[in-house]
């Protein structure tokens, strides 16, 4: 027989007495039982709001995110998008000097659950891929903005950006 | 949707939800490969409260399990579990279940959640043996402890019974911090663990006595994500997705489950003719050769001839490999080409269990 560890809560139960509930005995690491951890998890975080969803990007419903330099467009998902798609594994991108047309389908981003197809936010052709993605898929999960960035678009027409969602508007509706 | 007893636990610790088998249950709470990895290298604790248990008494209760299951029951000693399907007329999978016997006269069948009104029906349109059947799946709280340290975080709790001297496939009723529990050595993840079951009322206090045992030891919840990346990893089958009425077990590669010589059982006839012209179809094991993954569904060829169908398939996080189950009309020997969005990808047939517990 293994012998009970002393000082521990469970030890205290009597056999017959019913359910002792632990948080009486103030030391129970169950989350359900610890209000005050639980609570503050769900707050908000004032500060972090705007850092998710940089002020410079534009936005798509489908959450890809578009960053303008000149006639070229930079693309990635967002922080919202990484975090609900989770422990992403594979990135399937299209080939340098392909065309992609906005709000088409341009490639796609595997998670260990599921396939998410990707958007892109402006037609153009595609000038550079994140090879990076290939070894270490998990940046778009840690640096969804930076070197988490997915391909670059020579825009066809810049003016396609201006059909985007704003930041505060893209946070409005996810 | 249904919910297990242990709902408002989950939405306390802000799980993410699926459904699965009817039931509203916890797809992950941090992160499926989180999940997945300490229960290959700590602990992890679940709710599989979904499933259902049949009982089976009386004198006519052997008989009848005898002619229900492929596996042979008589086997089976008093404290001991088995793995067993069971089967129709032409030898198609009805379930795949866990058979648990207490007496001769007392048996626990434990069968997926989707299919124990079916199975309940099945049971008792066959049941000519006189056999008490009770369908206790509402009464019932399964919570299943997995991983290398499972038997260190439990046996502390277990004041009754030495755990860790419980076999595989074996079980015994003990109190873990005083609850009545069936305490079974079992599992579908590939590792040591046990799989608990209590009465309903007992359910939320049951977790709440693991739970904080499992965190302290460095372990974590784990919901059905990484409990389907565990299962197939470990190589076991998913009913519904692996196997089906359409599906025998020989085609499933369950055939050591399968006791041609111990008498007649249903589907008997069919797996025998089966057997001896030969199964033109087999689950087999892959591993995709290049990154992308190769999911459920997907079409599977050799030198550019429709073959099969992925059954099963996801990345594996403990190998980072993209691996899974198809059911093939062809032999093992040879590579297979997986169309994954159009385009073929490369994929080596291997045998499973893809991992094995250190």
């Amino acid at each position: 027989m293994v012998g009970l560890p002393e000082g521990r809560w469970w030890a205290y139960r009597r056999e017959d007495g019913g359910p002792t509930c632990c948080r009486q005995m103030g030391e129970c690491a169950s989350i359900l039982h610890n209000q005050t951890r639980r609570d503050e998890r769900k707050m908000p975080c004032e500060t972090g709001q705007n850092a998710m969803f940089p002020q410079n990007l534009r936005y798509m419903e489908s959450h890809e995110w578009a960053r303008q330099e000149e006639d070229v467009a930079t693309v990635g998902i967002t922080d919202y998008a990484q975090a609900e798609i989770q422990d992403i594994v594979y990135v399937e991108l299209p080939e340098v000097g392909t065309h992609v047309t906005q709000k088409t389908e341009f490639g796609v981003i595997e998670s260990v659950k599921a396939a998410f197809d990707l958007y892109a936010p402006v037609s153009g052709e595609v000038i550079a891929v994140n090879e990076t993605l290939v070894d270490a898929p998990e940046h778009v999960n840690t640096s969804p903005y930076e070197d988490g960035w997915l391909i670059k678009i020579r825009m066809d027409a810049p003016v396609e950006l201006e059909a985007l969602l704003d930041a505060e508007t893209y946070q409005k509706q996810i | 949707m249904k919910r297990t007893p242990l709902y408002d636990i989950h939405r306390a610790l802000d799980a993410k939800w699926t459904e699965f088998g009817g039931w509203e249950m916890p797809l992950q709470y941090s992160s499926i490969v989180a999940e997945h990895l300490a229960v290959r290298g700590t602990a992890g604790l679940f709710d599989l409260s979904h499933m259902g248990e049949i009982e089976v008494r009386g004198s006519g209760a052997s008989d009848l399990l005898q002619k229900l299951c492929t596996n042979d029951i008589s086997r089976l000693k008093n404290g001991q579990a088995q793995y067993t399907l069971l089967c129709n007329e032409t030898g198609g999978t009805v379930d795949d279940v866990l058979v648990y016997r207490f007496t001769d006269t007392h048996y626990m069948v434990v069968v997926n959640a989707a299919t124990l009104a079916k199975d309940v029906a099945w049971m008792e349109t066959h049941n000519d043996t006189g056999a008490e059947l009770a369908d206790t799946s509402e009464d019932t709280v399964l919570l299943a402890l997995q991983g290398p340290d499972a038997i260190e975080i439990l046996n502390p709790l277990v004041l009754d019974a030495d755990i860790s001297q419980i076999q595989f496939f074996r079980f015994t009723v003990g109190k873990i911090a005083g609850i009545p529990t069936i305490i079974s050595r079992t599992g579908y993840t590939g590792e040591v663990g046990f799989e608990l079951y209590v009465n309903a009322d007992d359910g939320q206090e049951l977790w709440h006595v693991l739970y904080p045992a499992v965190m302290e030891a460095g372990g974590v919840p784990v919901g059905l994500g990484a409990r389907d990346t565990l299962r197939l990893e470990a190589g076991l089958r998913l009913y519904g997705m692996d196997m089906d009425e359409q599906t025998t077990p020989l085609e499933a590669g369950l055939v050591r489950f399968v006791k041609l010589n111990k008498g007649e059982f249903i589907g008997r006839g069919a797996l025998l003719a089966q057997k001896e012209s030969g199964i033109a179809r087999r689950l087999v094991g892959f591993q995709v050769r290049g990154r992308a993954v190769a999911r459920a569904g997907y079409a599977v060829y050799q030198d550019g001839t429709r073959v099969g169908t992925v059954t099963s398939g996801a990345p594996s996080p403990s190998l980072k490999r993209n691996i899974g189950f198809a059911l093939l009309t062809v032999s093992r020997d040879k590579d297979v080409d997986i169309e994954i969005r159009g385009r073929m990808h490369p994929a080596k047939i291997v045998k499973v269990p893809f991992y094995r517990a250190k």
